[in-house]
């Protein structure tokens, strides 16, 4: 392998090497330095102005040429077949208003998160896209320019978005003082509850009302495991175990780190007795074998539940009082009880939200269509729904009314389906199988009586202590499956030294980060 | 030559041999039981599962998981199509190109070969980075949604060729030599002296070029929004991806989950796992004499 070389080669090689490595750093410089003139941190400059100075201009001369304009968002179901039906539908009615086409890009959720970040990356031409606190961050977004600010064009072709979303939300996804996203309509703080599984509740009796807590369950669960062989008291999984195990009065900020909303301190979240105490119970059922013994190693859910294996499970997201959500979703019969409401926080606003793309050629259009969505139920609830008579079925009214009721194809059947709040307006959804109007209703009123967390509004900006999130959030993942499912040996010893590896890991620099933003955020709001 | 059977039956094995034979069968144990264990799952129903685990043989063997999945063959079938496709033709296209970038930079009597050699080897140290890549692929070549894109960027890699470089070198220069004396062409040396001679190579080559092509995902990650170009091991991450997904605190915190949604089982995704890795399997032994021969490139052979 190895041969001789003569001098010569060698020098060449040599002086090659260092022209190509000198190029490159030269290259790379320029590229660094074109990154940072491209995109200043936080404030993204518009790609065009906004506002036209056309004050005047009416819609009809405003929509006189035809565009086409497109929209990202995660596959809501994976079998999504009847797209070209839906969209010819839905661009009916968009061509007549808007001399428009809308064309959804869905993107399943195997390759959404990278795929949005190249895309933006590479600049690519798009109009709308989902975003939320966690998928397709929209920090993030905003961060890197991403986003078109959307105040002028909300002024001037809003309107009926101004009218629904409720007031409270705009200051959730306002970031430097404009507003980047506009949140959807959807439960802002939905009820976590503890779910049984009915036939075991009558059979012992059990008076499942009266569960406050978790320590509360142990009675029921002790019956279950001295009595049923074949079953499992208690659900815990790598990443989820019983409800209420969150502390409701403690607002998130960045993983580990919580707001106080009682005294209004931030504080590491392992420090709170509450909090200890809590996952102390679950080892101490953990112990007791009212826990599978390998679930730290299970990460299915859902899956466990529906196989009616447990006693006592955590909500499938909301809470009914006579059980139905659950009872649908896990497909056995259960009971519920509620074991509490978390307050609302600038994250539980932006669980999903629609943003114009800062490479949009159309923006303006792009508004319009929002609001068109926003004013139109009949669009609205093709877009969420499908086809009548291939994805849905009118069961009383048309679906020209206002408030037909249909049932929508569900399991292997279903070809179709977006979620209403991904779209915006889920409180203009026609009543169905998905959500009864009885049911948004009360979502509805449970926003309205919601408390909103102290610090509604304050976005916490992760960029000074990027590496420390890593590192913290690299020992939580580990930590996480047997801290939920309570399966450690000495739990003193586990959870002490959980905190101290934290802290190795920069927990407390990230507090002081955190204090320090919340300080400059609170001087700025009061 | 004695027969190598009887010395074994006649002579007890030295405790070294034995310890490292035993050692070796762990570790093909250790390599084998986890597919064992996909397999007998796949066969399982899912209250089987929750309720004893998984295993390898399945107490109540049922086809349920495979019916799932091949309820709707259309998509299974057309990413198979699309895997085959792409493995087929990249391999075929990618060893060309190899193999002749290679034999260049083999050749001693080659001007341009130090400089040619050296800039397929700064690919394996510096690369642009995925979003240079992207941008080269969608915005300057607009390959997006296409097969193309599913094949490029995995034609030539510098690793392949310095390993192929390795092995035509050892070619003895006075085979072409003679053979030029007799008249022969570049082009007639290297399409019947060269290429017949590094058969093991090339077999070990089209190996790992089929390997590639066929587990790859992250192309069609990247590149692809069409159903219609997905491959199939695109596919099993897909059905992994969702589960996790509506398995998320934030799938079940915002209510996400509807009732009737359809959530891949256990078997189901044991199942497809087996239909992905499948032909692999049956095509590896058949590689596997070359492979053994094709890897010792550069060491004296007897």
């Amino acid at each position: 392998m190895i041969r001789a070389k003569t001098k010569e080669s060698k020098k060449w090689l040599l002086s090659g090497t260092a022209a190509m490595l000198a190029a490159m750093f030269i290259v790379s410089g320029c590229n660094s330095k074109e990154n940072a003139a491209s995109s200043p941190s936080g404030s993204p400059e518009p790609s065009q102005p906004a506002s036209q100075a056309s004050q005047t201009a009416s819609p009809e001369s405003e929509t006189k040429d035809f565009v086409k304009l497109s929209w990202y968002m995660p596959k809501p179901i994976d079998n999504m077949k009847d797209q070209d039906a839906v969209e010819a539908e839905a661009n009916k009615i968009i061509k007549e208003k808007l001399n428009a086409e809308l064309h959804l890009n869905l993107i399943d959720n195997a390759g959404w998160e990278d795929k949005m970040k190249l895309i933006s990356a590479a600049g690519e031409p798009y109009d709308l896209v989902f975003t939320t606190f966690a998928s397709n961050r929209i920090s993030d977004n905003v961060q890197k320019g991403a986003l078109l600010p959307l105040d002028d064009l909300l002024q001037k072709y809003g309107q009926n978005i101004l009218a629904k979303v409720d007031p409270r939300a705009w200051k959730a996804v306002t970031y430097n003082g404009k507003i980047m996203a506009i949140p959807a309509q959807t439960p802002y703080s939905p009820a976590g509850a503890h779910v049984f599984k009915k036939d075991l509740v009558e059979k012992y009796q059990f008076d499942y009302k009266n569960v406050k807590s978790i320590q509360d369950l142990e009675p029921f669960l002790a019956e279950i495991k001295k009595n049923e062989p074949d079953m499992i008291p208690l659900l815990a999984t790598a990443n989820g175990t019983a409800s209420g195990i969150t502390l409701y009065d403690y607002t998130t900020i960045s993983p580990g780190i919580s707001y106080s909303e009682q005294d209004g301190k931030i504080v590491k979240i392992l420090d709170v007795a509450q909090n200890k105490a809590n996952y102390q119970t679950i080892n101490d059922f953990y112990k007791k074998g009212y826990i599978a013994k390998d679930a730290a190693i299970k990460t299915d859910y859902l899956a466990e539940a529906k196989s009616g294996k447990y006693a006592v499970m955590r909500d499938s997201g909301g809470y009914t009082e006579d059980g139905s959500k659950s009872t649908a979703t896990y497909g056995f019969p259960t009971v519920e009880t509620l074991s509490g409401y978390p307050t609302i926080s600038t994250n539980s606003m932006t669980s999903a939200a629609s943003a114009i793309s800062a490479t949009s050629k159309n923006p303006e259009r792009a508004m319009m269509l929002l609001n068109l969505i926003w004013g139109d139920k009949y669009l609205l609830n093709t877009l969420a729904y499908g086809v009548e008579g291939k994805n849905y079925t009118v069961k009383s009214g048309t679906a020209q009314d206002a408030n037909p009721t249909i049932e929508a194809t569900s399991g292997s059947e279903q070809t179709w389906a977006i979620w209403h709040n991904w779209l915006g307006p889920l409180w203009d959804q026609w009543d169905s199988n998905w959500n009864s109007t009885a049911a948004l209703e009360a979502m509805k009123k449970n926003n309205d009586n919601g408390k909103a967390s102290g610090i509604l509004g304050f976005i916490f900006n992760p960029e000074p202590v990027k590496n420390e999130i890593a590192q913290v959030s690299a020992v939580q993942k580990e930590a996480n499956p047997i801290l939920t499912t309570g399966s450690m040996p000495d739990f003193e010893k586990y959870y002490t030294d959980l905190q101290k590896r934290l802290d190795d890991a920069g927990m407390d620099k990230i507090l002081a980060e955190a204090q320090k933003q919340f300080d400059a955020w609170k001087a700025g709001n009061s | 030559m004695k027969d190598y059977a009887t010395t074994l039956a006649r002579k007890p094995l030295p405790v070294g041999k034995l310890i490292i034979h035993l050692i070796f069968i762990a570790l093909c144990a250790a390599c084998v039981f986890p597919f064992l264990v996909i397999i007998g799952t796949s066969f399982q129903s899912e209250n089987d599962i929750v309720r004893f685990g998984y295993s390898i043989l399945p107490k109540n063997f049922t086809w349920d998981a495979y019916r799932v999945i091949l309820h709707a063959p259309k998509t299974l079938l057309q990413s198979y199509f699309v895997t085959i496709a792409t493995t087929v033709v990249g391999s075929i296209v990618g060893m060309w190109v190899t193999t002749t970038y290679a034999y260049a930079i083999s050749r001693k009597d080659y001007r341009f070969r130090s400089f040619l050699a050296f800039f397929i080897f700064f690919t394996m140290l510096f690369h642009g980075g995925m979003v240079p890549s992207y941008i080269l692929m969608v915005k300057w070549l607009g390959l997006k949604n296409t097969a193309l894109a599913l094949i490029l960027p995995y034609l030539i890699s510098g690793w392949f060729v310095m390993l192929m470089k390795g092995f035509l070198q050892t070619i003895p220069e006075a085979v072409i030599e003679s053979a030029k004396i007799d008249g022969a062409g570049e082009l007639r040396i290297f399409a019947q002296i060269v290429l017949p001679i590094s058969k093991p190579a090339l077999a070990t080559l089209g190996l790992f070029f089929a390997l590639q092509y066929w587990n790859d995902w992250w192309l069609t990650l990247l590149y692809v929004e069409n159903d219609n170009l997905m491959k199939l091991q695109y596919l099993l991450i897909r059905v992994l991806k969702n589960m996790e997904y509506l398995n998320s605190a934030e799938a079940i915190e915002y209510g996400l989950v509807k009732p009737g949604m359809l959530v891949p089982s256990l078997s189901a995704r044991m199942a497809m796992c087996i239909l992905a890795a499948g032909p692999m399997l049956l095509v590896f032994p058949l590689f596997q004499k070359y492979f053994v021969q094709g890897l010792t490139v550069g060491s004296v052979k007897g």
